[in-house]
């Protein structure tokens, strides 16, 4: 390169640095077709200078402003100063406004071609300090990232004259959101439509790992032609560091009124924070008050608010309110509270729950919920009933019940009740015309089942539960007593057994479950003539309930009466398919895996011919086949099976969901099965990645799949790896269940074969010993565990040629193995027998005790007795 | 920052009248130019020595802090502005010899010195190990055949400190020439070091 080129190279890198998005790409492209050379030098450039943004560190430079210019003198003048003539390329036109640490300008570029307004954002003199320095960096990185139409979007950045960091911004001329709104009298669904771009712009934040952490309407200004635009990243956060932004002193940057619960704690933020945020501003939208009664004030108030404070009903709320509050169309408070009743109060609880697991998860699902309800199609928000927190207990159960073996498949076919009544529910609508009346009467019986629940459930009134929330049971209990009441009303009582049947067997109460659903069937049989579909719904809930009570027999018997009952009624395929697929469960709860892989492929034929392939129930079919093929011995099939579950559950619910873990966990267990010890390994590994993102601390079921994964390794050979997994399931599980727990127990016995298998007998006979002083420590003595691990200890000492005590730890484990109950005559326990004998015969006779002659004697013969 | 301040500082060498000479050397003295230069060297560079050694330990090693220090140490305050920038103007490229001669030697001798990394102000750059420091003056090497002027604003941003306003009098060019310069340079600098 010569000087000459160096500067044609220059000049049309600044050319395309005062561009931005598509124009620069119009102008590069035709740049490129001039001169591809001097393109691609300019094109490392730009890079170059991207980097230099994103990577934005100021160090020096900025640390500096601290101190006066020594060209200016030591003093720096006193705030409040005129503001400044020019920062960086711009002209200052006036100042817009001032916040705790910066000032903002309106600034005008007049460079060679173009002018350009900008918001200029500076730090305050005497504010420089190193935290606020990180901030502005840190919100100018943030900016970088973001290109979005709703977001406002940066322009330039640099140091002031004076040394002081500074970024330009695309200045909006706009109002706050709630003013426009009122002043533009927009009505609920032109609000609601509005709300969806800023919805946009913080999904597009997230996509970009982004939390923006300060969402409020003075932060949401609306332009002149009714673009919302998102404003100030100040504390944004983002989602791959971990930075916190807690000041050094403990002062909380946020705006309470506005913030999520976990916020004000302090606890760890997601995305689920800033769908509270905007759970609040939509609230403020659409009911023209805020959600809290009162002001939080202190810091008192506000954990007081964060730990306890539920939000009131929007259609509630309004009532109570000045309707000059509200006044927009629909015009005054009650026609308004009607208009928030329904759809948008669920939505807005659901966006508003304390637990940021029980919200939405992410924004796109607020915002397709909103479009839902303007499409005038179901929302998925529900209102918080106890089901609906039971359902997410049991799930949590479910997977601790699979997680907890190594190789622990899960056969559901419990869920199918659910999208039974869905089902009902759509047909009754189809059928309207011909059927409006048997439409009414389910309606009614809905809604007079609807308020038994919410009276019994006391959801949404804070002031029913003073005091510690009841439990589910006391819940039920108090339902069950007002059942009684309703013996004058058999098919609304019918209808309620079996409502909390259901959530009794969520519960895992399936003796319950049975009373309930019995009684159910009882009334239905005896008030609806057959065929009936209450009366199919009655004999298949009865049917699972039994068939987790272990009667297999009796489920049977229900399925069959239940297929032979839906005979008779019109064709109703989706129905056939539950029964199928529950016929299938009962088929291999019976032991007849044949009968059920039989069973279980008619439903899915069925279900993925009318739901297709990306359904939940589909997925359960699939899940369920694939059990029964694990346990014909084709893991094979099985994986392929599970594989295909997990895509589907992961495609429609998100790899973090409880049931996509579960699978997860079943295709690792069926790959090692089929010796894909490579694969298995893979598939834990993604589990426990989410795992730890998902229950962010020391969780059970995390540390169970790192103990798979280490038996895995260590039985493929890497020992080094398995006892790293061996070493992070201790402390996920130590954590989390205690040091003394079974579970935490068994992962001492891989760290002690890990260590055997290494060639490290010391260390293996340290783990075995810190092993058995923690099962000392046990209430009920963990027998199994015990058998193993001196069969373990047994076989390490008996390498080592010290047969004595090789022969107390067989006889230790035979006896452990006997109180165990576990049989003698298997080949795991003749295995230790032909040890035992053998070091018996390798010891000298005069230095076994008696006692260990006798007992080995005994157990010997308790072996050979069999 | 806090050096100036500092009651463990070393103690001022010849504290020659670096004031006197600064208004000579304006007046057109070349002689007063030749006595200036090593006694101005001379401090940066012990400055820099005494940093690296972590007698005072510091994360980093600012260059700019250094010359700042220097001038304070050096300089009247009472001295008229336009010598002021002459002594920044000097000091900014004795300031790049400093560095580029002590990276030299904590190369060829491993033991000398600490690790610190240097820092340089405007430049988004730590430069971690000796290496780092001798490619950057290689890469103003080159820069200077390209294009000489942007090497006197590194130098006068990076080395020294001067503020865009400042480095615009110091050169007699405008405040957006300046800044044109100065992105130019970085994305050059950033580019040519492999960093973007």
């Amino acid at each position: 390169m010569n000087p000459e080129r160096f500067a044609d190279v220059e000049e049309a890198f600044h050319r395309l640095c005062a561009l931005q998005g598509q124009a620069r790409r119009d102008a590069f492209a035709q740049l490129e077709a001039e001169d591809a050379d001097l393109a691609a030098e300019v094109a490392s450039l730009l890079d170059a200078d991207d980097a230099t943004w994103r990577l934005g560190d100021f160090a020096g430079a900025e640390r500096d402003t601290r101190r006066s210019s020594p060209l200016q003198g030591p003093t720096a003048p006193a705030e409040p100063a005129p503001p400044p003539e020019r920062i960086g390329g711009f002209r200052i036109l006036e100042e817009l406004g001032r916040g705790g640490m910066g000032v903002v300008y309106l600034g005008e570029r007049d460079d060679d071609d173009f002018r350009q307004k900008a918001a200029i954002k500076v730090v305050k003199r005497g504010m420089d300090t190193d935290e606020i320095l990180d901030r502005m960096r840190h919100e100018r990185r943030i900016l970088a990232s973001l290109e979005h139409p709703n977001i406002a979007r940066l322009i330039d950045g640099g140091t002031t004259e004076d040394g002081r960091p500074y970024f330009a911004m695309e200045h909006i001329e706009g109002r706050n959101l709630l003013e426009w709104v009122r002043r533009e009298r927009l009505d609920l669904a032109a609000r609601i439509r509005l709300f969806l771009e800023i919805c946009a712009a913080v999904e597009y934040a997230h996509r970009n790992l982004v939390i923006h952490r300060d969402l409020k309407p003075s932060n949401i200004l609306v332009t002149e032609d009714g673009t919302a635009k998102l404003l100030d990243f100040g504390i944004a956060k983002l989602l791959v560091s971990d930075g916190d932004l807690r000041t050094t002193t403990g002062e909380l940057l946020l705006t309470p009124d506005y913030a999520s619960p976990e916020q004000i704690l302090g606890e760890p933020l997601t995305t689920a924070s800033d769908v509270y945020s905007l759970g609040v501003v939509l609230y403020e939208l659409l009911a023209g008050v805020h959600p809290y009664r009162e002001k939080i004030q202190g810091l008192a108030g506000l954990y007081h608010f964060a730990s306890k404070v539920t939000v009131q009903r929007a259609s509630t709320r309004v009532l109570d309110v000045d309707p000059a509050d509200a006044s927009y169309p629909p015009q005054g408070s009650r026609p308004l509270a009607r208009a928030l009743a329904g759809d948008l109060d669920n939505i807005l609880g659901m966006a508003l729950r304390r637990e940021p697991e029980r919200r939405y998860p992410t924004v796109a699902e607020l915002a397709e919920d909103l479009r839902r309800h303007l499409d005038f199609r179901p929302v998925r928000a529900h209102p918080e009933t106890l089901g609906y927190r039971v359902s997410r207990f049991i799930r949590r159960q479910r997977l601790a019940v699979a997680a907890a073996g190594l190789i622990f498949l899960s056969l559901s076919g419990g869920i199918a009740g659910t999208s039974w009544q869905a089902h009902r529910a759509s047909q009754a609508l189809q059928q309207a015309e011909e059927q409006r009346q048997e439409a009414q009467e389910q309606a009614e019986l809905a809604r007079t089942v609807n308020a038994f629940l919410v009276e019994i459930f006391g959801e949404g009134d804070p002031g029913k539960h003073l005091g510690d929330e009841p439990t589910a049971r006391d819940l039920l209990q108090n339902g069950r007593t007002r059942l009684d009441t309703l013996e004058s009303q058999p098919r609304v009582l019918a209808a309620l057994a079996v409502v909390m049947g259901q959530v009794y067997q969520e519960l895992g109460d399936q003796a319950e479950a049975r009373d309930l659903y019995g009684r159910a069937l009882e009334i239905r049989q005896s008030e609806l003539p057959a065929p009936h579909p209450d009366r199919v719904e009655s004999l298949y809930l009865l049917a699972d309930a039994e068939r987790e009570l272990g009667n297999a027999a009796n489920s049977e018997a229900l399925l069959t009466q239940a297929l032979q009952e839906l005979g008779q009624l019109p064709e109703d395929q989706e129905t056939r398919a539950i029964l199928m697929n529950d016929m299938g469960a009962t088929q291999h709860a019976a032991d007849n895996p044949d009968s059920a892989a039989d069973w279980l492929e008619q439903a899915l034929e069925i279900r993925q011919r009318l739901l297709g392939s990306r359904h939940s129930d589909t997925a359960q079919t699939l899940n369920n086949l694939a059990v029964v093929r694990a346990r014909q011995g084709d893991f094979g099939a099985a994986a392929d099976l599970f594989r295909q579950a997990l895509e589907t559950t992961e495609d429609l619910l998100g790899r973090e969901h409880p049931e996509s873990m579960v699978r997860r966990s079943n295709l690792a267990a069926t790959l090692h099965q089929l010796g894909d010890n490579g694969a298995a390994v893979a598939e834990y590994r993604k589990l426990v990645e989410t795992q730890r993102q998902v229950f962010k601390r020391a969780h059970p079921e995390t540390g169970q799949s790192l103990n798979n994964l280490g038996f895995i390794l260590l039985r493929s050979g890497q020992t080094g790896a398995a006892l790293a997994a061996f070493g992070e399931a201790e402390l996920e599980l130590s954590e989390s269940l205690g040091p003394d727990h079974y579970n935490t127990l068994s992962v001492l016995l891989g760290i002690a074969l890990g260590h055997t298998q290494s060639d490290q007998p010391e260390d293996a006979f340290v783990t075995f010993k810190e092993f058995f002083q923690r099962a000392e420590r046990i209430k009920e003595q963990p027998l199994r565990l015990l058998q193993s691990a001196h069969a373990r200890r047994g076989r390490l000492w008996l390498s080592l040629g010290d047969h004595r005590k090789a022969i107390a730890d067989f006889c230790s484990c035979l006896r452990f193995r006997e109180a165990a109950g576990l049989p003698a005559d298997n080949r795991g326990e003749a295995e230790i027998r032909d040890l035992l004998r053998e070091a018996l015969a390798a010891n000298p006779p005069g230095e076994s005790t008696d006692a260990e002659g006798a007992c080995s004697a005994r157990l010997l013969t308790r072996g050979a007795a069999q | 920052m806090a050096a100036v301040s500092d009651s463990k500082s070393p103690p001022i060498p010849a504290a020659g009248d670096v004031s006197q000479l600064l208004v000579a050397w304006r007046r057109g003295s070349d002689d007063a130019l030749e006595e200036l230069t090593p006694l101005v060297y001379g401090e940066l560079r012990r400055l820099a020595q005494y940093y690296m050694n972590g007698e005072r330990h510091r994360d980093d090693l600012q260059a700019t802090a250094l010359v700042h220090e220097a001038f304070l140490r050096l300089v009247h305050l009472k001295l008229d502005w336009k010598d002021r920038q002459h002594f920044f103007a000097m000091a900014g490229r004795l300031m790049r010899r400093v560095l580029v001669e002590l990276a030299r030697k904590r190369d060829a001798d491993k033991r000398g010195g600490g690790e610190q990394p240097v820092t340089l102000a405007g430049l988004e750059l730590s430069l971690e190990a000796p290496q780092d420091v001798l490619g950057l003056d290689e890469a103003l090497k080159t820069l200077q055949k390209l294009d000489g002027r942007k090497v006197q604003v590194v130098e006068l941003r990076c080395f020294a400190g001067l503020t865009i306003e400042e480095t615009a009098a110091v050169l007699e060019i405008s405040h957006a020439t300046v800044e044109r310069d100065f992105k130019m340079a970085k994305a050059w600098l950033v580019r040519e070091l492999g960093l973007a």
